[in-house]
């Protein structure tokens, strides 16, 4: 019955606020007319309560007194006034606590989507959206890594193309061949920039320069005769062999040529 | 409400006192109110309320608020501005539980002590019902206070009392039904 009550006078408080009247409560739920109309005598009888009012004061000097006693007064106020609850006093660290919000949520979005993209762009191949992006990253991370490590950097670069160009070479799409010979150049080019930066001192460069080798082979094998340009600007040719007595490095250093000689070409 | 935010936005933007002048007009006697009905002693409320006002006044301009979150925010140190006058209280000999589920010891102390002059200051009716609140928990006096006098939503009380609504729906019932019982028993 109790909790029955509760629940109608809960009701009717609610339509109250809303401003339907008492009247109307009473009417809804007139089983219970008699219950609520006790209640709703207690509750006026709070309202004449109303009146209490401070009398006699002197609206001006108690101002006065109180603009005094802010001015006099230098404790911190607010640190005085902890609150357990999240709202009323909480309004002004969350105000303080407003732009550091939007800021770590900018941040977090930023940093995501970056990593997001970075995540996106680590695989694309030439001729995709995202590629550019990847090779404008390498160009910046270039830029500040440390001279000394360089040489280590571009042996990662050398593996990122001979990576891309096999993954092209395995798709075995004719359009591709562009981006096949341009990546060949640029694995020359990293192959050379590790010799710059003495990175085959500790020994790995013959494992480089088959590798590089092998990748060669594989698009000349694939495309066979589209390409009499890139066997050219390979140095290779494992039909005739004719330039199979070069050493690897004549091999490379035969493609930078070629490379500059397609340069001036176009 | 819409005039509180209109005043509280002036207040903030300006700094000029005649806006913190309109807002003070408007929550004193409700915040001397408050204390009244829990110290029933005149002049204590009244300088309780200016302690109040000091505290608002100091920390104002600092904060944003609209009419919503600056009432809960004053009553929210009108409340502790109690506590603390309770401890102090406490620590003159008298023994005051702090909890909010106790009865209101101070208070229902100062009511029998003024009770002469209560009944000639607020009228017997008047008398009769504050009576019966002596009954109630502090809890419950605050919450029948700021819904039936202050005329509060569940939300800002719930607010103040760092509370759900539902928690505090409940206790203004029970509130309630016991003022209800005691006027009745009394009468």
């Amino acid at each position: 019955m109790n909790e029955k009550t509760e629940k109608i006078f809960d009701r009717c408080l609610k339509l109250i606020s809303r401003g339907y009247s008492i009247q109307y409560c009473l009417k809804k739920y007139s089983r219970y007319k008699d219950i609520l109309e006790e209640y709703f005598k207690t509750i006026k009888y709070l309202k004449n309560l109303k009146n209490i009012k401070p009398k006699d004061i002197n609206i001006k000097s108690s101002l006065d007194k109180i603009y005094k006693s802010a001015k006099n007064s230098t404790e911190p106020d607010m640190d005085k006034i902890k609150s357990k609850t999240a709202t009323p006093d909480s309004g002004r660290r969350i105000s303080l606590l407003k732009p550091v919000i939007v800021f770590i949520t900018v941040l977090v979005v930023i940093v995501f989507s970056f990593a997001g993209t970075v995540y996106a762009f680590q695989d694309s191949l030439p001729g995709e959206n995202l590629y550019p992006v990847k090779r404008t990253a390498e160009s910046i991370q270039l830029f500040f890594y440390p001279e000394l490590k360089k040489g280590q950097l571009h042996f990662k670069l050398l593996n990122n193309r001979i990576y891309e160009a096999d993954r092209l070479i395995e798709s075995g799409r004719d359009n591709d061949i562009e981006l096949i010979e341009e990546l060949l150049l640029d694995i020359d080019e990293e192959y050379n920039q590790c010799k710059k930066y003495n990175f085959f001192k500790s020994g790995n460069e013959e494992e480089a320069v088959t590798t590089i080798n092998n990748i060669k082979n594989k698009y000349r094998k694939k495309y066979g005769q589209h390409n009499q340009d890139t066997e050219e600007l390979s140095g290779y040719n494992e039909d005739t062999g004719n330039k199979e007595n070069m050493s690897n490095e004549e091999n490379v250093g035969e493609n930078e040529r070629n490379r500059n000689k397609k340069g001036n070409g176009n | 409400m819409v005039n509180i935010n209109f005043y509280l936005k002036n207040f903030k933007k300006s700094g000029d006192n005649i806006w913190f002048e309109k807002i003070y007009i408007q929550f004193l006697p409700r915040i001397y109110r408050f204390f009244y009905l829990k110290l029933f002693d005149k002049q204590l409320s009244e300088d309780l309320t200016s302690e109040v006002f000091i505290r608002v006044y100091k920390n104002l301009q600092k904060i944003n608020l609209n009419a919503k979150t600056f009432q809960a925010w004053i009553y929210r140190i009108a409340s502790n501005l109690l506590v603390d006058h309770y401890r102090r209280k406490t620590r003159h000999g008298k023994e005051e539980p702090l909890e909010e589920t106790a009865n209101d010891l101070i208070g229902n102390d100062m009511l029998l002590k003024n009770s002469s002059i209560l009944k000639k200051e607020l009228g017997f009716e008047n008398f009769i019902l504050i009576d019966a609140m002596g009954k109630l928990t502090k809890l419950q006096k605050d919450i029948i206070i700021l819904k039936f006098i202050e005329d509060f939503d569940f939300k800002t009380i719930a607010s103040i009392f760092g509370k759900n609504q539902s928690t505090i729906r409940g206790i203004l019932f029970r509130a309630i039904t016991k003022l209800k019982n005691e006027i009745k028993n009394n009468k």
